[in-house]
């Protein structure tokens, strides 16, 4: 399995050489952005979910690409492991954003460019650690069912089907339910950190987990060709 | 058990093709050439052998062991070739071993070495910069160096040039020489097979022909040749196919002995090759042309 994460990274070399560009690009994105509050929150989340799904998005496209599928499938390597391997580098890809989103808060903060921006504590770990969890969750299931490039399409609209039906739901709750969801939302945003985390944290794993036994039951069934 | 690749009664369906009950044996030191023209179902079974495909009905066993359930044994023994390049462009030779070899635990570095040197593959090329015969040499070198006792190749030679076609039938005659193991090769090109097949399994539109040694089929089959006035409608249910002509007929017949009987001296009789027999057979009777 960790051969396989191995080889997602080295057919990334271009990508990760991309990376370098994007760096500047987001660095001048953030100066540009005269966001008041924690911008560090952002910052961090932001550069993870994109690091994160340019990766996830890069390697299912050079699998497809390259028809690796055959080759792989052939190899002594259970196809669960093709799938857990997939699920094993959002982490990883994660953790390539997060490093992205510190050296720039480090060039950020060296060359003072503005207010000094602070390195990440527990929670922007966290929170970008979600939010790329989120991001391939939504993507393998669509992945190993559709292919690439039909993903690609249909990823936003699930991504944006994650955070509006909760939205959704909240503003339909507001409206019939007579005041009751906005003292609940409240008591929840009220409720101490920890317990808002450990909250988020089981949402997250539910929807990871679904997410792959989903993928888990399209690709075992899947006719490779 | 001598068996080393058995597939019975293997069925799989898909809209607008179906292979039928597909049944064949290979033994252990036999080269089985797989033969049949574009769309029979030749790259299916062997999608299907390596469990690429899931099949709806049937039996696959590789060195006894079922396909699906010892999976991971089977394909450790399994060294396969396909017809097209399934390795990542953007890597070298190197990076596509380093990717492969671990998966193999009898992954042999001083094998891979070798056939690098012998077909001249720079390990530091990319993939994408080697021509289309050498691609399949790499292939080759993968699936050689791991001690596979099954060779399984799917069109190898298509788009190969003469000198390294040759060079690779030399190397699986061999292989061959280790009693242990054996080679399935599926071909367009069937003077290959002629060269170095035992034993030849044919299938025509999913469904199995015929599968068996060759010899056998070459004493088997042959090609009959005389004028028009000896054919008629009945005579022509002899042959598996038939080609007509003002000139007169060529028909295949998978039954020598009993043409013998029917035609007797007045036509003539030569030695088919395997590409006679998988022409008349796939044609049959369209390969029937009007006398004028």
């Amino acid at each position: 399995m960790f051969n396989l994460l191995i080889k997602d990274l080295l057919i990334q070399k271009k990508t990760m050489g991309y990376l370098l560009f994007y760096i500047p690009i987001l660095l001048l994105v953030f100066i540009s952005t005269s966001m008041e509050g924690d911008i560090a929150v952002v910052l961090y989340t932001t550069c993870t979910c994109f690091i994160a799904y340019l990766l996830i998005a890069g390697a299912c496209s050079y699998d497809e690409q390259n028809r690796s599928e055959v080759l792989l499938n052939s190899l002594p390597i259970r196809r669960k492991d093709i799938v857990f391997a997939k699920y094993l580098s959002i982490f990883v890809y994660a953790v390539i954003g997060l490093t992205a989103g510190i050296v720039i808060a480090l060039i950020y903060n060296v060359l003072g460019l503005g207010e000094a921006v602070r390195y990440p504590a527990v929670k922007d770990l966290f929170g970008a650690l979600c939010g790329a969890f989120i991001i391939g969750a939504a993507y393998y299931p669509l992945y190993f069912k559709f292919g690439s490039i039909k993903t690609r399409l249909l990823h936003v609209i699930v991504i944006m089907a994650i955070f509006l039906i909760p939205a959704g739901l909240v503003w339909l709750l507001e409206k019939y339910s007579q005041g009751t969801a906005v003292n609940l939302l409240t008591q929840i945003l009220n409720s101490p950190d920890w317990l808002q985390a450990v909250g988020s944290g089981v949402v997250i794993m539910t929807i990871l987990l679904l997410s792959l036994a989903g993928s888990l039951r399209i690709y075992e069934n899947k006719d490779i060709s | 058990m001598n068996e080393i690749l058995e597939v019975r009664n293997l069925s799989k369906h898909y809209p607008g093709f179906s292979l039928k009950n597909i049944s064949f044996t290979l033994e252990k030191g036999y080269i089985m050439g797989f033969i049949g023209p574009n769309g029979a179902g030749k790259t299916t079974t062997i999608k299907l052998i390596m469990n690429l495909l899931r099949r709806d009905s049937g039996e696959i066993k590789v060195f006894g062991l079922d396909n699906i359930k010892n999976e991971l044994e089977v394909k450790e023994r399994v060294g396969f070739v396909y017809d097209d390049n399934h390795f990542y462009n953007e890597l070298t030779v190197q990076e596509m071993k380093k990717i492969i070899a671990p998966f193999y635990s009898r992954w042999d570095e001083g094998v891979f070495n070798d056939y690098l040197d012998r077909f001249e593959l720079s390990p530091r090329k990319k993939i994408k910069d080697l021509s289309k015969g050498m691609k399949m040499k790499f292939s080759l070198v993968i699936a050689l160096s791991h001690h596979a006792e099954l060779l399984i190749l799917d069109e190898p030679t298509s788009g190969l040039d003469p000198i390294f076609r040759s060079e690779l039938l030399d190397i699986l005659v061999d292989i061959i020489q280790d009693e242990n193991k054996s080679v399935f090769l599926s071909t367009h090109l069937t003077t290959d097979l002629d060269k170095i097949a035992d034993y030849i399994t044919f299938i025509n539109q999913g469904e199995l022909v015929f599968c068996e040694s060759k010899d056998e089929i070459m004493e088997r089959y042959a090609l009959v040749k005389g004028g028009n006035e000896l054919l008629d409608e009945e005579l022509k249910k002899e042959f598996v196919g038939i080609k007509q002509s003002s000139y007169g007929f060529t028909g295949l017949t998978s039954d020598i002995h009993r043409a013998r009987q029917v035609f007797g001296s007045s036509v003539l009789f030569e030695k088919a090759t395997l590409e006679d027999i998988m022409l008349y057979t796939v044609r049959g009777e369209s390969h029937v042309q009007p006398v004028n």
